[in-house]
């Protein structure tokens, strides 16, 4: 798992570098063309609409790649957890109490002694009617 | 295909394809610079072609895109559909009304 986020910090930077060459490299064309180069800068940032924007639009570009890497990433974490039976058991339990199964833990023989409080919502026989 | 054609005539970073495209198309054609990269990030992903880090002619490090076997190939091929369906396109367009 970690090389998968170390490939995707790489890409970024690559990105960000590649991005950048551009616009500095159109900035220079505007300067060379008789623009002040404050707002050939301005200009060229406009354009991009937005480093970030094209950067997010360039990781969904890429988004089958970091598709096929969370794949990988579950079926190495499902494994992990098929070889670990007694933390998996530790997991479910931390979800279920979570999710605020108290039936079910009860009949664990566990008993809780503090609910994480979640905030009021109100309509009659919900969740939280307890 | 635009960005394929322009990178079969020789590497290029990203904006010297933009730069080709403008000339070629006698600068009728303007392609909104943020939209290059998705498009040739996902071309990359497809394999029609491939990059690699090279230097500019201001000696500064950018990325160079050029065309794989497969892009060559692939350029032909929606080459060939485009021109098929200005075919028919053309033979709609120049039906007269006698003839329907």
């Amino acid at each position: 798992m970690a090389g998968a986020t170390l490939r995707r910090s790489r890409m970024e930077s690559e990105m960000d570098a590649e991005l950048r060459f551009h616009m500095e490299a159109y900035a220079e064309d505007l300067v060379r063309g008789g623009v002040h180069r404050e707002e050939a800068m301005r200009r060229a940032r406009l354009e991009f609409g937005g480093i970030e924007r094209v950067k997010e639009e360039g990781r969904e570009a890429r988004g089958a790649n970091l598709i096929d890497n969370l794949v990988q990433d579950l079926r190495y974490g499902l494994r992990m957890l098929r070889k670990n039976p007694g933390f998996t058991a530790v997991t479910v339990l931390t979800l279920a109490l979570a999710l605020g199964e108290r039936g079910n833990l009860r009949a664990c023989g566990l008993r809780v002694l503090a609910w994480p409080t979640f905030p009021r919502t109100g309509a009659p026989g919900s969740y939280l009617d307890d | 295909m635009l960005i394929l054609k322009t990178v079969s005539l020789g590497p290029l970073h990203g904006y010297g394809i933009l730069l080709r495209i403008q000339q070629i198309s006698k600068d009728r054609l303007e392609i909104q610079q943020g939209s290059l990269y998705p498009a040739l990030y996902r071309l990359e992903h497809q394999g029609w072609i491939t990059s690699e880090w090279g230097e500019s002619e201001n000696k500064r490090k950018a990325k160079y895109y050029r065309l794989t076997a497969a892009g060559k190939r692939r350029l032909q091929a929606e080459a060939e559909k485009w021109n098929q369906m200005t075919d028919v396109i053309a033979g709609i367009l120049g039906t007269k009304p006698e003839e329907v």
